[in-house]
């Protein structure tokens, strides 16, 4: 057997890791996952893989079945008899190893969804270094990142939970001048490196503040896109709403504090 | 004391995850989209008594139960 093909078979194990993974980084957090090389995504994907293969090895072993690692490594060994007595068992049981292959990485690749979801609603990235991602923007804009310990910003009365609108002031410097944009976050974009590549504002206004006697300006459209590189300066405030009480049709804002 | 929105929180789950609440939301795409710059430009300004707008549009005053 030659190196790409004992690399196949080594793939075919970790598979379930690298879909783990997969699962596990996917949506905002998946930039992580384009941006890590392969050798290391490789790597994050052994200690998964085994724990998956630990724990369908105790499943199979009550459906009669079983992991042959004298199989495995003799698929590895590159001895021509040893591969070809392989091939045989392989083929006794092929249906059951294509099954267990399908069952196995579409597992994995759910769990990683799961316990994914299970991190980010219970805040386990934020109060736990290990289980943090990448994303630091996704924290960032979320106001999430007053969780962390090492943050001397918190918030006492109220939580990261009530907010409701983040309001973005951002300066930006045209031909020597220097405009102040405002507007509501909506959404974001992270470049493949992980950095901000931009952010989506809606209800936009800019003020030059190089020449004060300039007013406001309303900018018409539905949102203003602000490339992140071409920022000097992001002023990021969280806003909670609450109904007020003498008048219900009426809301009021204020910072979470 | 004012009553806070209980369906206006923010939910951390999910595949995508907000940058902010559903109230927030509908308050953006509402009529009144136009009233909320200057509404939290008052509050971050210290002026309580600006730092909040009426609401017209009504889809938000059916989410908030004032019109069924």
């Amino acid at each position: 057997m030659d190196i790409a093909s004992a690399g196949i078979i080594i793939l075919i194990l970790l598979f379930p890791g690298f879909l783990f993974q997969k699962g596990y980084n996917s949506e905002e957090f998946s930039n992580k996952f384009i941006a890590t090389s392969f050798f290391d995504l490789l790597i994050k994907s052994i200690v998964p893989s085994v724990f998956i293969h630990l724990l369908f090895w105790i499943i199979i072993i009550n459906f009669g079945y079983d992991y042959s690692f004298k199989t495995i490594l003799k698929l590895l060994s590159g001895n021509e008899t040893m591969l070809k007595e392989s091939i045989n068992s392989i083929e006794q049981s092929k249906g059951a190893i294509v099954l267990f292959q399908v069952l196995i990485n579409i597992f994995s690749f759910v769990m990683g969804l799961l316990l994914k979801e299970y991190v980010i609603s219970y805040s386990l990235d934020s109060k736990f270094d290990l289980l943090r991602y990448e994303n630091i923007w996704h924290y960032i804009l979320t106001a999430r990142f007053m969780d962390f310990k090492r943050s001397q910003i918190a918030l006492f009365n109220d939580k990261i939970e009530d907010i409701d609108l983040t309001l973005i002031d951002a300066i930006q410097n045209i031909n020597s001048e220097s405009f102040l944009y405002s507007g509501f976050l909506v959404d974001y974009q992270l470049a493949k490196n992980g950095e901000l590549d931009f952010l989506i504002i809606k209800n936009a206004q800019r003020k030059n503040i190089s020449n004060q006697n300039e007013e406001v300006k309303i900018i018409k459209g539905h949102v203003v896109i602000l490339y992140y590189k071409d920022l000097i300066n992001l002023n990021i405030t969280f806003f909670q709403t609450e109904q007020n009480p003498n008048n219900p049709d009426e809301i009021i804002f204020r910072q979470v504090e | 004391m004012a009553i806070q929105f209980n369906f206006g929180k923010r939910k951390f789950s999910g595949n995508s995850i907000p940058v902010g609440s559903y109230l927030g939301k509908l308050l953006l795409n509402s009529k009144d989209s136009n009233k909320l710059m200057d509404a939290v430009k008052a509050s971050l300004n210290g002026n309580t008594d600006k730092a909040k707008i009426k609401i017209t549009d009504e889809r938000v005053l059916k989410e908030l139960n004032i019109v069924q």
